[in-house]
């Protein structure tokens, strides 16, 4: 028998009291203020408590969020946060865990572990703030990455085929995938209140501009579009769909039936001791 | 994913929340875009956006006055009647810029006022109930209001330079 | 049989290969004659092979407490000698050792024969006859029962515990076999009595590895996170099914650098947590352990040393990751390095490292090895770990912003959990001032590293930092299962006259510089002997210690154990 949840709130915060005094020092105009900001609209609207929500975090730009929330937080080392958060849920159920970062941090040294956590199917959500570039290391080509972007470190561009997150979490069992963009901050909060409440795997790509090292994506506002169908439950149809994805198609695509992955019952029937009998002559 | 339409706006305290939402979250981001501002060594910028975060803070708390004893309709944030525009208090920050001027600040001021006056404006030609008519109407003048004072305030900034974003550093170091 | 001097201690082989099954042969008579009173142990060699390989099982019986094999075998049965090559360095005879082999088998191999020992070859198909479903590890078993003198009724209640759950057909066969076997032994002049058990005090029977489990839990661990590896494995499985019962749970992870985090991960919301790992997997977690270390983090990883560097050997021992354990972390990462002094320890250790862990909120490797993980021997019963206290908590009510990394108390403090009112902070990797804000300023950096070393500093660890035994002028420091020989051959040298003085480190990091000099008073020469090539824990003495005479360093890499023999004729040298 798990560990009940934690209780919601009788009376909702105001989105503003899941902002900490932490200053964040992302340039003027990331789109990460506004995925802060559908963070912060999502626990209100769910009327959670600050103190019960855990917000994990790998290295990069995106991943300084941790600091910025009032919640709980752990900022780890580049690309396990999804390990850090799948222990955190495994041991404390009662809490929500929220693991989030870049698309270096999750795609590339995170791969791994982004794979496993959606077959593993542990109850948490993972944001990924996906701005096709390490920023914080000053613009080199990550994962989703467009072949042909030129950079110091590959010049003329990778030549390599873009990761499509969206593809690979369907494909590892994840039983909640949709992609969000920061540009409309109240439809990604939905997306990410419904991701949170969702049990199981929640993965949620938000598209979120790097005004700095990639400008062109301003533009990104003129490309995203709702998806023109409703999710579906259907692995397979939402396969297909997937696979003719523009990238742009904003909403939900899939949502599945997979129980979670069990956690810690914290209630002990036995003592230590009773395992000593086995060892006896 | 379009929001409610206008015409779904029930009631006085309906509308009261909308304006609120308009006024709180108006402020909470000219707040952050001066944290910003400071937080990137440029106070006079920071200066603006806090003086306008300071008004709409104000008028919040109007708004947040005559709410009280009322009980508007529970709306999650996606949930509000903005139509098929775009929020009035969303958007727009990818034009922030580290080392914009003050007139590319008061333009992205000015364009958020634009938008919360087009909002009222487009209420009050669907709206039937004159009490509510009469209140779309006060906070439209207002809006008005707003965006003249941006407006005046812009006439007195110089034209931004061709060279504006010039910086001859090169992008620091991170984690 | 007309062999009638009695052996303190006895030392058999069974060397096999291919399903014959030497390996329950030698489990059934310990288990056998650890119910009869006697002490004793089993180790294991492989081959690589996952079935079908060659094996040989390696006991010492013996009237006394024993913790490590002798210096050669007495006894020596071969089912067959396939391979036997791979490991005949590890199965030391001399002309006083008795051979038994099948006469199927062939002529043994030169290693054998060079030794001197006594040959007998046995027609073990014929001896089977037409027992239906006669394995030949049985007729060894009775063999070697009874040149050893246990009882054929300890072994047979044995027999029925382990093998009454094939059926009652094997284990009738299996009866049959090796009385077979017993009957054999008999018509040959080749007993080697066991000595009497000399007391009748309560033993367990259990591995290393089992007993670093066991200590593990009564320590307070409840999320395991596993991925396997030899030869840790086993810990690892033991758990798994103990944990749930407890309240707790085992998650396999995807790999090693998973499992680190995902116990940063399980410790961050309040749980004890632990992996256990070897060599390779230590690598990995370098960088997740140093991340524990700064976030202020407790839980414990142990590393059952395997030979090394790289991929090496994997089923035998070596103490060679100390300097990965004591220097593997980037930056000034003080950290706790911890090894139980033998294989009974292993509890009573685990246990203290992970209490250590949680009340100094840092993380701990422990360095156990496979000669200590992998072999199954008779203990004590392991005495409770001194407890110096849980994790310091924040009381409620708490006011945020919450100073989670403030710097007094002498380095420790207060910790709230995820769920605590008013208890928010972020746990950080970055460099950070008292809240956890990420910070580049020098005074919050230098405050935050000098806190963690000062918890470490001036933490009293107690008497438990090593085992200090014996008085003399000549000091034999050494570490882990290299103890166990060392302390026979003090054993030794001592009923000769000669006095030696043990230091068996316990605790590695922090050094105790303090208490080592006083364990070393007076000490006029010093030997340090370990399972390295490179001399690490001489290495690390060295760097960390002011060693008060000269010292002579006696080491080797793996796989051989040391044995008690060649150690007191290495003390016996310098004499």
């Amino acid at each position: 028998m798990n560990r009940p949840a934690a209780a919601a709130l009788s009376e909702p915060l105001k989105p503003a009291a899941y902002k900490s005094d932490v200053k964040p020092v992302w340039c003027p105009g990331c789109g990460d203020y506004s995925v802060l900001l559908a963070m912060q609209k999502a626990f209100s609207a769910l009327a959670l408590a600050p103190e019960d929500i855990a917000v994990i975090t790998g290295i990069g730009c995106s991943s300084r969020i941790a600091s910025y929330t009032a919640c709980y937080g752990f900022h780890g080392v580049h690309g396990r946060a999804l390990a850090v958060g799948t222990g955190l849920k495994v041991a404390r159920p009662d809490l929500t865990v929220l693991v989030a970062g870049g698309d270096g941090d999750g795609f590339s040294i995170g791969g791994n572990h982004f794979l496993h956590a959606c077959r593993r199917n542990p109850d948490i959500t993972y944001l990924v703030m996906d701005n096709h570039v390490y920023g914080m290391t000053k613009g080199q080509p990550s994962p989703t990455t467009e072949p042909d972007w030129d950079s110091a470190i590959a010049p003329g561009g990778t030549g390599i085929r873009p990761f499509h997150p969206l593809a690979v979490a369907l494909a590892s069992g994840a039983n909640f995938v949709a992609r969000a963009f920061a540009g409309d901050p109240n439809g990604a909060a939905r997306i990410l209140a419904e991701a949170i409440a969702y049990p199981g795997f929640s993965f949620v790509q938000i598209l979120s501009p790097c005004v700095t090292f990639r400008p062109e994506q301003r533009g990104w506002r003129k490309q995203v579009h709702p998806a023109p169908v409703e999710s579906t439950d259907d692995a397979a149809r939402a396969a297909r769909r997937i696979m003719t994805d523009d990238d742009f198609n904003i909403g939900v695509l899939y949502r599945g039936d997979r129980p979670p992955f069990p956690a810690a019952s914290g209630v002990a029937e036995r003592n230590v001791d009773a395992f000593a009998g086995e060892f006896e002559t | 994913m379009t929001a409610a339409a206008p015409e779904s706006i029930a009631d006085i305290a309906d509308l009261l929340q909308h304006a609120l939402v308009i006024e709180t979250e108006a402020a909470e981001r000219y707040r952050s875009l001066g944290h910003q501002m400071a937080v990137h060594n440029s106070p006079h910028i920071a200066r603006i956006f806090e003086k306008m975060a300071d008004i709409e803070g104000r008028h919040a708390a109007e708004i947040e006055a005559r709410l009280r004893g009322l009980s508007p309709p529970d709306r999650k944030p996606w949930e509000y009647a903005w139509g098929d525009a775009a929020s009035p208090e969303a958007g727009g920050d990818e034009e922030a810029h580290y080392m914009m001027t003050a007139r590319q600040a008061l333009e992205i001021v000015l364009e958020a006022e634009q938008r919360a006056y087009d909002f009222y404006r487009g209420l009050a030609k669907t709206v039937r109930d004159r009490e509510i008519k009469a209140l779309v109407d006060e906070f439209a003048t207002e809006e008005k209001e707003h965006v003249a004072l941006v407006e005046n305030l812009l006439a007195k900034e110089p034209y931004t330079p061709a060279d504006w974003d010039f910086d001859p550093d090169p992008p620091g170091q991170g984690d | 049989m007309s062999h009638t001097a009695e052996f303190n201690s006895l030392s058999i082989a069974f060397a096999g290969s291919g399903g014959a099954g030497v390996m329950t042969a030698g489990t059934i008579l310990l288990d056998a004659a650890a119910a009869s009173g006697w002490h004793g142990l089993m180790t294991r060699s492989l081959g690589p092979q996952i079935r079908g390989g060659e094996a040989a099982a390696l006991l010492r019986l013996a009237s006394h407490p024993v913790e490590c094999h002798d210096d050669a075998f007495d006894l020596l049965i071969a089912v067959d000698w396939h391979n036997f090559g791979r490991f005949a360095a590890e199965i030391p005879l001399t002309a006083d050792s008795l051979v038994i082999a099948d006469a199927g088998a062939g002529l043994p191999p030169v290693e054998v024969t060079d030794s001197g020992c006594r040959l007998i070859a046995l027609p073990f198909a014929e001896l089977i006859g037409d027992i239906a479903g006669g394995r030949p590890n049985m007729l060894a078993l009775g063999i070697a029962a009874a040149i050893a003198g246990v009882p054929g009724a300890a072994i047979l209640t044995v027999v029925n515990k382990r093998l009454g759950g094939k059926g009652a057909e094997i284990v009738a066969s299996s009866t049959a076999t090796f009385e077979a076997g017993t009957g054999a032994a008999a018509t040959l002049d080749v007993a080697r009595p066991l000595a009497a058990p000399r007391s009748a005090n309560e033993r367990w029977l259990l591995s290393g590895n089992q007993a670093t489990a066991f200590g593990a839990l009564k320590g307070g661990v409840r999320f395991v996170a596993a991925y396997p590896i030899t030869p840790a494995t086993d810990i690892l499985e033991w758990m798994a099914p103990r944990l749930p019962p407890l309240g707790g749970t085992l998650v396999q992870a995807e790999d090693e650098i998973a499992s680190v985090n995902m116990l940063i991960g399980a410790s961050f919301g309040g749980v004890p947590a632990l992996t256990a790992t070897s060599g390779p997997g230590l690598a990995l977690m370098s960088e997740g352990f140093g991340l524990a270390v700064a976030a202020e983090v407790p839980l414990v990883v142990v590393d059952v040393m395997r030979c090394g560097p790289s991929t090496g050997i994997a089923t035998k021992s070596e103490q060679a990751d100390l300097n990965l354990a004591v220097y593997g972390l980037h930056g000034d990462a003080p950290h706790l390095v911890v090894a139980p002094g033998g294989i009974a320890d292993c509890a009573r250790t685990a246990e203290w490292t992970v209490r250590l862990a949680e009340h100094l909120q840092c993380p701990a490797i422990l360095l156990s090895d496979q000669n200590l993980g992998q072999a199954r021997a008779t203990t004590q019963p392991p005495d409770d770990a001194p407890d110096p206290g849980p994790r310091l908590r924040a009381d409620a009510p708490v006011t945020p912003p919450f100073p989670r990394y403030r710097p007094d108390n002498g380095g420790i403090s207060p910790m709230s959990l995820p769920g605590q009112t008013g208890g928010q902070y972020t746990g950080e990797g970055l460099s950070h001032g008292e809240t956890g804000a990420p910070s580049n300023r020098a005074d919050d950096h230098r405050r935050q590293i000098d806190k963690r070393q000062r918890k470490l500093e001036t933490f009293d660890f107690g008497d438990d930092w090593a085992d200090v035994e014996g008085d003399g002028a000549l000091a034999i420091i050494t570490w882990g299962s290299t103890a166990a020989p060392v302390r026979e051959a003090i054993g030794r040298l001592g009923k000769d006259g000669q006095a030696c003085r043990l230091l068996n480190l316990r605790l590695l990091l922090p050094a105790q510089p303090a208490r080592l000099a006083a364990a070393l008073d007076g000490v006029r020469k010093i030997i340090v002997i370990e399972q390295s090539a490179s001399g690490q824990l001489h290495r690390f003495l060295r760097a960390h210690y002011d060693l008060p005479a000269p010292v002579h360093w006696f080491g080797r890499p793996g796989p051989l154990p040391f044995r008690p023999g060649e150690i007191a004729d290495e003390i016996r040298s310098l004499l």
